[in-house]
């Protein structure tokens, strides 16, 4: 009991903290979003822009930062995120629910894809070192994780959308069908085939190594030994007594990325076009689009911290010596 | 008091556009235009008053209208919601509005529509993004149905480009709103030639209304505007054939797009502007008008346009003029004036100036100081622009000055050139317009120069000058032609003697379409979309014009 109101106690800190400098930051970036979006137009637009687009996006309103930072809490517990100024005048809110479920769909599916059988060949690999197979995946998994991806998907997209026209090559679905809801899931899933398995394909090493090392040093140990003197049937001590674990570095990793996968894939959608938060994000940076920026970086900040806690909670169930000992 | 009558130009639009190409018979109709720009994602807006980019696109070409369209490259205007114009005195306007036109809900367009829409931007400051109110315009009133009277306090003639690109909104809609320029305006009343269809934040599709003004117009029965995160998804549709025009800047549009299917794929890279050279004159040794003089002539400007644009887009007029507007504005009496590469000359020019070079080759100032390293300011990752920059630092070695590259993202490139922190910046030129005025304007008027220490909206290189504003004045308060030419003249003058920016190579506007399903496309012989994106102003002629072969 205590660790867990240790833990939420840190947890409540520590979103502070990032929520605090995810208000400062954006601040002390350079320019003001009027003149990056006058600029922005190269000359089409009038430099008297500069006062309507000022007063437009009321920064005009004399505020001082502090009385700022106190709206800004304000605006996290209602939920009003405000008004973005790159998709003027639509709301933060409407911004970001066209864009969630897209990012979600696509990396959430791919980290999960990627644990699940990167983990799996790791414990194959390791559970059967020496056999050519398993040896052959190491190389096999360090090239595909140090691919850079940005070349990894182009070549996909070129390859299979491209020239042997497998595949769409832009956009989450096919936008002349009048289909909606359901019957637009087959288009959808075929959109993102690609972009999905690029992801997939360059995560997967990651996570097989990791495993894989894992495994051979827990394989090494007593109780492996014991289990197999005994005559436990091998896939027993496989995955009940080795795996189980092996897998506690990977939970912990494998969290994280779940809490990063509302900062979407910029690459992947700039690269298959496919629609996301990733994009909004970089927009939002490069026009200074506080409101739209600072909801993003908090549903990321809120996403990890969180992500952190359940692995926390995890840990303690999973390991007994967590809760006890007080760490 | 000029008067001009544009009945018959429209005439002359409509069907000489399609004569070029059928003459005989009439064109197809039916049909889709499928136009891919990076535009992210689409939100569902389509409030004409904002910024284009923020409303969908379409709404500037597909849906509103405006009185008259000026085009860029030529300066001609074309009527659309209006039917003439006519400058009483310089400081009244005074405009005839179409009959017969009616809004998407079956009310009648008129005169009234017209003034409302001003004087809505008037009572919300925030619309007006051309500055139309705030610089000197103080009446605008219906006379009756079919005119319009524009009242000025101060003359300032070439505002009427901006008035006449002002799109038109209906009054019995906009008027119950109260909040404009926070209006998403999802189910848009518009005079255009399309409809909104179907919306999603990834592709908007317009429908051809049926009562549209101009006797069968539009050919094509849908217009499709795809948002794509990057420009290679674009090209790469384009290839494809799965769009048929995108707004797309391709580093060899020859090798990368034509050359894949020569008999459709075309491209068209009309000159809007020019990529310049800003030289920050509240900084030595910039503030040195023989330095400056120097560098326009240490600058091989030929191996600009080879290297950074192989060749497509040319060299610019040294006084950044383009191509479409030299013919008119350009005084012969100055064209002696080049800046061809010369590096002897340039340090002859210094030399007289009484610069001289150190042991090691290094330019030293008169005053004995050193000239230290000088940075090229270039945005991160721009490949023209950091090949433009090496080129130039490799230039100047050759007149002892050391120049080293810069990049730095989006947001500081700007605030570097606004708050002067840079020392040289290649950038582009800050206006453009149907007449060289709105690119000296901007580039050159001091009030832009934040010469108070504050931001340089668009003076970058914070040039001031008494004959530069004193000629933009004149040019201002006139609408007499001799006038106007003799101010920009000045200006010519002062801009090649004072050379307070290089004009490096010229910039274009970047049409790519395939016309293996629609033709009709805007070209260098046909220039009628004045070389707009496909979903700015012009490109509403372009929708009207394209039908299947």
């Amino acid at each position: 009991m205590r660790y867990f109101v240790r833990r939420i106690g840190f947890l409540l800190f520590t979103a502070w903290a990032a929520l605090t400098i995810n208000f400062i930051l954006p601040h002390m970036m350079p320019g003001n979003p009027a003149q990056v979006m006058l600029a922005k137009f190269q000359g089409r637009l009038s430099p008297q822009a500069l006062s309507a687009l000022t007063e437009a996006f009321g920064l005009n309103m004399d505020k001082s930062l502090f009385m700022q930072y106190i709206d800004y809490w304000k605006r996290i517990f209602t939920g009003d995120f405000g008004i973005s100024l790159t998709y003027y005048p639509s709301r933060v809110i409407d911004v970001l629910a066209e864009s969630v479920p897209w990012t979600i769909g696509l990396v959430g599916c791919a980290t999960i894809i990627a644990f699940t059988l990167g983990t799996l060949l790791g414990i194959f690999s390791a559970w059967r070192r020496n056999s050519a197979l398993a040896d052959a995946l190491v190389p096999v998994a360090l090239f595909f994780n140090s691919i850079p991806y940005f070349w990894l998907s182009l070549l996909f997209l070129y390859l299979f959308a491209y020239y042997l026209g497998w595949f769409p090559l832009a956009g989450g679905y096919n936008i002349y069908t009048m289909a909606t809801g359901f019957a637009l899931l087959p288009s959808i899933i075929h959109h993102g085939v690609l972009p999905l398995s690029t992801i997939v394909i360059t995560a997967l090493g990651g996570w097989m190594l990791t495993m894989r090392n894992n495994m051979i040093s827990v394989r090494a140990d007593d109780y492996v030994a014991f289990a197999h003197a005994k005559g436990l049937p091998d896939r027993e001590i496989k995955y009940r007594y080795a795996a189980r674990n092996a897998i506690l570095p990977s939970i912990t990793g494998f969290s994280m990325s779940l809490g990063f996968v509302i900062g979407g894939s910029l690459l992947t959608e700039v690269v298959f076009s496919y629609p996301g938060l990733g994009y909004i994000l970089y927009q939002a940076v490069t026009s200074l689009d506080y409101p739209l920026m600072q909801a993003i970086f908090l549903f990321i900040s809120l996403g990890v911290l969180i992500a952190n806690f359940f692995t926390d909670m995890i840990y303690a169930l999973l390991d007994p010596r967590v809760r006890d000992g007080g760490v | 008091m000029k008067r001009v009558l544009l009945t018959s130009l429209v005439l002359v639009l409509v069907f000489s556009l399609a004569a070029g190409f059928a003459a005989a018979e009439t064109p197809k109709r039916g049909g889709t235009v499928r136009i891919a720009g990076q535009w992210g994602t689409i939100t569902n807006n389509f409030n004409p008053f904002l910024a284009s980019g923020q409303n969908a696109p379409g709404t500037r070409s597909a849906l509103y209208e405006p009185l008259i369209f000026v085009s860029v490259l030529t300066g001609e205007t074309t009527p659309v919601l209006a039917v003439s114009y006519e400058w009483k005195d310089n400081l009244t306007l005074v405009v005839e509005t179409r009959e017969g036109v009616t809004w998407s809900d079956g009310a009648p367009f008129s005169a009234h529509d017209v003034a409302f829409t001003f004087n809505y931007m008037k009572e919300h400051p925030a619309l007006d993004l051309s500055g139309i109110w705030a610089n000197g315009l103080s009446t605008v009133t219906a006379l009756d149905d079919r005119t319009v009277e524009f009242k000025f306090e101060s003359p300032n003639t070439p505002l009427f480009q901006y008035i006449a690109h002002t799109l038109i909104v209906p009054k019995h809609i906009w008027e119950e709103v109260d909040d404009p320029s926070a209006f998403t305006n999802s189910d848009p009343v518009v005079t255009g030639p399309f409809v909104v269809g179907r919306f999603t934040s990834q592709a908007v599709t317009y429908q051809r209304r049926d009562d549209y003004w101009v006797e069968g117009r539009p050919y094509v029965d849908q217009v499709v505007y795809q948002a794509t995160r990057s420009n290679d998804s674009a090209l790469l549709l384009l290839l494809h054939k799965e769009i048929d025009y995108s707004y797309l800047s391709i580093p060899d549009p020859e090798r990368a797009f034509v050359a894949r299917d020569p008999q459709h794929n075309h491209y068209w890279w009309p000159v809007t502007n020019s990529n310049i050279l800003y030289l920050n004159m509240s900084k030595a040794p910039f503030s040195d008008t023989a330095f400056r003089l120097a560098m326009a002539y240490a600058i091989n400007k030929a191996p600009l346009s080879e290297k950074a644009y192989y060749g497509v887009v040319p060299v610019a007029h040294p006084t950044g003029i383009i191509p479409g507007q030299q013919e008119t504005w350009l005084d012969p009496s100055l064209a002696d004036i080049t800046y061809d590469y010369n590096p002897d000359k340039a340090r002859e020019i210094l030399a007289e100036a009484g610069y001289t070079w150190d042991s090691s080759g290094a330019l030293v100032e008169p005053s004995g100081d050193k000239i230290p390293a000088l940075r090229i300011l270039v945005g991160a990752g721009w490949t023209d622009f950091i090949s433009m920059a090496q080129l130039i630092s490799e230039d100047l070695k050759a007149v002892g000055v050391t120049m080293v590259i810069e990049q730095e993202p989006w947001n500081s490139y700007i605030n570097s050139l606004m708050g002067g922190t840079y020392d040289t910046a290649i950038c582009w030129g800050t206006g453009g317009g149907p007449t060289p005025y709105d690119l000296y304007y901007r580039t050159l008027a001091s009030e832009f120069a934040g010469l108070d220490g504050g931001q340089a909206d668009s003076n970058y290189s914070r040039f001031s000058s008494a004959v530069v504003d004193e000629a933009l004045a004149t040019y201002r308060a006139s609408s007499d032609e001799q006038e106007q030419w003799a101010a920009i003249a000045a200006i010519q003058r002062e801009v090649l003697t004072q050379v307070p920016y290089i004009p490096l190579t010229y910039r274009t506007d970047f049409n790519c379409y395939q016309d293996a399903v629609l033709i009709g496309w805007p070209t260098e012989d046909n220039p009628y979309s004045g070389g707009n994106p496909g979903d700015e102003l012009g490109a509403r002629f372009m929708l009207l014009e394209l039908h299947q072969r």
